[in-house]
């Protein structure tokens, strides 16, 4: 198989898995087979079946509709912090790439700063002073993705900036500010997407972790990383209730970075 | 010594396809040893493809059909193996790029060293090392310049070509094939290869074939010339026929090109307002900071340069890469503050200008640039692109004035106002020169500067955009500052021109006088080193 197609598939497969999970995100909001947070303490520990087609956990309740609930979940606050890292990083990337000098050092400096503080760190500071929940847990991932967006797009603006066509936009006498808007930002946008995409999986695994120490959203709502969590003390007794959180963090961050990838070799501008 | 000997390389009736489509139509010619063939044409004219098929490194897909045959050996009956200890024994190659033939992060004497390994089995290292001794003292890298243990950045784009010579003949091959050699070097190094690689094939008794898309260098170097275009051979001419015999037409119109005749025929009017006046123009970038402690001392540029443009007046600006040039014309267009100095525009003074007034100012001097692919953000059509001008306008022309005012600015530069909607990428190189002349001259300007504007192009495209530059410069009393190392493209268009070495004017005055006896050491060196097109009279 010649190697574009290859991509070509990898890419399909990646957009499938990401297009399931966002639907099933979305179906989550108004419909799921069962309450998600519903006890029903009789049906408890039921094995893979008609009725329970991913069985139920140890309070009874459906493990499928855990698992929906907690993909909206997962999804939304992996999103929001990406879209969050995006609004907040591009202009500062722009800025620095546009200034230069004294500016430019502020910026990549602070950058640093933020990139130099362990994650886990602040969104536990974060918790500790407003409480943990799932707004908290976008703002502390959102954080971290601003530094990155930040770098991403000032490298490549300022490779643009080398292009005689700015040198144009200036001498028709535009400033910085719009030949960022209008000619650099413009150009980058493939580099964005597939950085928004990468971003977006790496808020998946970190929605995980931070709900998994319990930093995340909070109960009732379902999510993957608490799930994760309370299947550990039942390894022994149901290992199953550990896998399908599990397997759809995999899958949802294994597709995000297929698309990633898949956009990336295809050279989208 | 010219073509009499027996043939060392014959090539009869070179067909190469790609696919459905034909490269090469039945390419024939013969290369006698110690001799020097020039291919020539265009761009796109199969004589790269020509250079590559002998060495048998045509691209995946390739077809190929004809008789090649090097000292009676047939090439096209060869196999993978046999051709493999052919490259580099028996023909080296020597391409247009010298960095990215070299790898940058090798030493230059194991690189060339390399090659002896891969083609003599049995080598020691020091012998290996030897050899390239020899070959580098040969290319003339000696001493310091030519250590063994220097990396390739660390050398001159010159150095670095003559490393990839020296890498190409270090096994004494009969054959060499130099693909453009020169054409990414500037005027003074590139003289210095010339010399050397005529010096190589006389010790030698190599044969070469120079591939250039230059006349002018072809005729200083070679001894047989033979023209191509569209994968055919034209014809086929002793150098010394160049300038005397009757040709092909379409060798005339390379000869045409090459000498680039005089476009303008009368300069503007004596008593001409001055239009573009800088004065003693001083420009310095922040130094390299080598201690913490000490300021580290700034980089002068552009060193107290004055200028002036006159209305309709077409001004050269010449000198060599890193002479200060680009510097200064960001200066002269208020894109950098000068340090000292004033450039005043139209009587007013353009570099300390600021808000509205640098504004309108802005709109009477525009700029056509080097690069015709990066000169346009690709995602605009070409619509907006030559409208963006207008951004310094107050009341900015809209709708069916906008299309209008394109269309014509399309049709000045002979494009026709359908290419408005389309995209800068579907342009070739030269059609997209003449879009960024439609962009400067949309707002009618008074001074157009031209940074390096046809140093991309094809020599036939090259001349006919200094035609319709002379014509635009005629018919809309434009004044031009015409920036550029091509010393025959100024000649050919500048009414004056100004000569700079190191942020410094060494010289000017009016073209004739600089070109035919130059005052300053520094321009006598620029006009010797120019490659013109003279057949070599001092050639044994």
């Amino acid at each position: 198989m010649s190697k574009p197609a290859a991509g070509r598939i990898a890419l399909g497969i990646g957009l499938g898995i990401c297009i399931a999970f966002i639907g099933l995100a979305l179906l989550a909001t108004v419909w799921t087979p069962y309450d998600p947070g519903a006890l029903a303490i009789a049906d408890r520990l039921q094995p893979p079946g008609v009725h329970h087609w991913f069985g139920t956990d140890q309070l009874g309740r459906d493990v499928l509709s855990m698992i929906m609930a907690g993909a909206k979940n997962t999804v939304g606050v992996a999103f929001l912090s990406a879209v969050i890292g995006l609004v907040l990083g591009v202009p500062l990337g722009l800025t620095a790439a546009a200034e230069g000098g004294t500016l430019d050092e502020m910026i990549m400096r602070g950058n640093d700063l933020v990139f130099a503080f362990p994650s886990l760190l602040l969104a536990i500071l974060i918790t500790a002073v407003f409480g943990p929940g799932a707004v908290n847990a976008i703002i502390a991932i959102g954080i971290f993705n601003i530094p990155v967006f930040a770098r991403v797009v000032r490298g490549g603006a300022r490779s643009l900036w080398t292009r005689d066509y700015t040198l144009a936009a200036r001498v028709a006498g535009k400033q910085n500010f719009r030949i960022s808007f209008e000619h650099i930002l413009p150009n980058l946008v493939g580099l964005l997407i597939v950085q928004g995409t990468i971003q977006f999986s790496l808020g998946v695994i970190a929605e995980a972790g931070l709900s998994y120490v319990g930093l995340g959203a909070q109960p009732p709502t379902p999510s993957w990383g608490r799930m994760l969590n309370e299947a550990q003390s039942l390894t022994a007794l149901d290992p199953l209730l550990a896998v399908f959180p599990g397997v759809a963090v995999l899958l949802l961050v294994l597709g995000l970075n297929l698309v990633g990838d898949g956009l990336r070799a295809r050279g989208v501008r | 010594m010219t073509a009499a000997g027996p043939a060392l390389l014959a090539v009869d009736s070179l067909r190469v396809s790609i696919g459905e489509l034909r490269i090469l139509d039945g390419v024939s010619f013969r290369v006698a040893a110690g001799e020097i063939l020039g291919l020539v044409g265009a761009s796109g004219s199969g004589k790269s493809t020509t250079a590559l098929s002998i060495m048998r490194l045509l691209p995946p897909g390739a077809s190929m059909a004809g008789s090649m045959s090097l000292l009676g050996r047939s090439l096209t009956m060869m196999s993978e193996t046999e051709i493999e200890s052919v490259r580099g024994r028996e023909v080296g190659m020597v391409f247009q790029e010298p960095m990215t033939a070299l790898n940058p992060l090798m030493r230059i004497g194991d690189q060339v060293a390399e090659t002896v390994k891969l083609h003599r089995g049995r080598v020691t290292a020091g012998e290996a090392r030897a050899l390239a001794r020899e070959a580098l003292d040969l290319v003339g890298l000696q001493g310091e310049a030519g250590s063994l243990d220097r990396y390739p950045h660390e050398l001159s784009g010159g150095q670095r070509q003559r490393v990839a010579i020296a890498m190409a003949v270090v096994l004494s091959p009969p054959l060499l094939i130099a693909d453009e050699p020169t054409t990414a070097l500037d005027a003074g190094a590139q003289a210095q290869v010339l010399e050397l690689l005529r010096e190589l094939v006389r010790r030698r008794n190599m044969g070469l074939i120079f591939v250039s898309h230059d006349l002018a260098v072809i005729s200083q170097l070679t001894d047989r010339i033979a023209v191509m275009q569209k994968g055919a051979m034209v014809e086929q001419f002793a150098t010394a026929e160049l300038l005397t015999a009757a040709h092909h037409p379409y060798t005339e119109s390379l000869i045409a090109a090459a000498t680039l005749d005089r476009k303008r025929s009368s300069g503007p009017p004596a008593d001409a307002a001055v239009v573009l006046d800088a004065r003693d123009i001083v420009r310095e970038y922040p130094g390299r900071r080598r201690s913490f402690r000490q300021q580290p001392a700034p980089l002068r540029a552009v060193d107290g340069v004055s200028l002036t443009v006159h209305a309709g007046e077409t001004v050269g600006l010449v000198g060599e890469s890193g002479s200060g040039k680009s510097s200064l014309l960001r200066t002269l267009l208020a894109l950098n503050q000068p340090q000292r100095g004033e450039v005043r525009l139209l009587g007013e003074g353009f570099s300390d200008a600021r808000g509205t007034v640098l504004r309108r100012l802005r709109r009477s001097i525009q700029v056509v640039l080097q690069d015709p692919y990066g000169s346009f953000d690709p995602r605009w059509r070409v619509e907006r692109l030559i409208a963006e001008p207008y951004y310094s306008m107050e009341a900015r022309p809209s709708g069916a004035e906008l299309k209008n005012n394109v269309a014509s600015a399309l049709e000045a530069v002979g494009l026709s106002p359908a290419d408005a909607q389309r995209y800068p990428s579907e342009f070739s190189g030269g059609q997209r020169q003449r879009i960024a002349i439609a962009r400067a001259l949309i707002l009618k300007p008074a001074v157009i500067a031209f940074d390096e504007a046809v140093s991309a192009l094809d020599v036939l495209v090259r001349a006919q955009i200094l035609d319709l530059l002379a014509d635009l410069a005629q018919r809309l009393k434009l004044a031009y500052l015409f920036v550029s190392h091509d010393l025959g493209v100024v000649r050919s268009i500048a009414d004056r021109v100004y000569v700079m070495q190191q942020g410094r004017i060494v010289e000017h005055g009016p073209t004739m006088r600089v070109f035919d006896s130059p005052q300053h050491p520094y321009t006598q060196s620029l006009l010797a080193a120019a490659p013109r097109l003279t057949p070599p009279s001092v050639r044994c």
